[in-house]
């Protein structure tokens, strides 16, 4: 019986588990529009629509990816690699709740994070 | 053959020099992506189509035509190499190089025809700089062609935005110039499309049209 209700549970974390992300990807070194081609082109199986569903914060540096069920943080770091850089950080938004929000809705709600006093923080 | 060891050595200073400041966009991009880059003056016409396999290594097939070089018209196929990147907060650098080999016909003769590639660049969003050389050797002989841009952007352009510089180019080519070409010129970026427009002082228009995909 225990067995059967781990079984149950197991099955009915699986949609969970596989929900839509946004994830916010720090990847130093992008200067230009043309940076973010290569990157919507890798993730593109990964989301709806790449121009919509990639977006890039030159200022920040931070690639913005809502993608259609949760990737990895070894694939992320994969893909910004084959666009040719390398990832910093990775940071995992909470997939909002309202079931009326679009994923660009999320994109532009969520603040970008101020990575500099991040980086502040971090240090000694 | 003196005159082969001096070119060599000045060949292998240059290259060197070059590794500090840095030309153009970029041989190798991301991996599966396709560039066609064509540049375009009267006296010198360069169409290259290349492909990334990786974000490191390239397969290219360029045609090179120059008018003031006895008319001299290659076809090559070879691979571009990315040797190292640095990637800083705020800015990038890129060391190139590559090989190419195929055939040649110009005003006196034809044949085997092999050309080697050294390019660096550096760039933040406001400045560029980039220079390259390239060699070809050709009918027993061997010719230089030198090239670098410093530019400056007037503004920062974001993610779909157009992006804008101005760009300062310098050229030499063994026995196309007796002169160095000075060409001022108008860059610009527009999603995957680089298009830069620009005169010599000399009055040759110069145009280039770079398109990824």
């Amino acid at each position: 019986m225990n067995k059967k209700m781990i079984l149950l549970f197991l099955i009915l974390c699986i949609p969970f588990t596989a929900l839509a992300e946004t994830v916010k990807v720090f990847v130093p070194g992008m200067v230009c529009p043309l940076c973010l081609v290569g990157i919507q082109k890798q993730f593109k199986k990964d989301v709806e629509n790449p121009k919509k569903d990639v977006l890039l914060d030159l200022e920040n540096k931070i690639v913005t990816i809502h993608t259609k069920k949760k990737l990895s943080d070894a694939a992320i770091k994969q893909k910004i690699k084959n666009s040719g850089y390398e990832v910093k950080s990775i940071e995992r938004v909470p997939t909002p709740t309202d079931p009326n929000e679009t994923p660009s809705d999320v994109l532009q709600k969520d603040a970008l994070p101020n990575l500099e006093k991040q980086e502040e923080a971090k240090k000694p | 053959m003196g005159v082969y060891n001096i070119r060599m050595k000045w060949y292998v200073l240059i290259h060197f020099l070059l590794l500090s400041p840095s030309i153009m966009a970029h041989p190798v991009i991301y991996k599966g992506g396709s560039v066609y880059w064509g540049t375009f003056m009267p006296q010198m016409n360069i169409q290259r189509l290349s492909h990334s396999f990786t974000p490191k290594l390239a397969i290219e097939a360029h045609s090179n035509r120059f008018q003031g070089v006895n008319d001299y018209q290659d076809y090559q196929l070879g691979i571009n190499w990315l040797v190292k990147k640095w990637l800083n907060q705020n800015s990038q650098a890129n060391l190139y190089t590559g090989v190419y080999a195929g055939y040649f016909d110009d005003a006196t003769s034809n044949g085997l025809t092999y050309q080697t590639m050294l390019m660096a660049d550096w760039e933040s969003r406001t400045l560029y700089t980039a220079g390259s050389v390239d060699a070809y050797f050709y009918d027993d002989d061997m010719k230089f062609r030198y090239s670098y841009r410093f530019g400056v952007a007037p503004y920062k352009a974001a993610m779909g935005e157009l992006q804008s510089w101005l760009v300062l180019k310098l050229d030499y080519f063994d026995d196309l110039n007796t002169d160095l070409m000075i060409t001022p010129m108008l860059r610009f970026f527009y999603n995957n499309v680089l298009w830069e427009m620009g005169s010599s002082l000399d009055g040759d228009i110069f145009l280039t049209l770079m398109v990824h995909y």
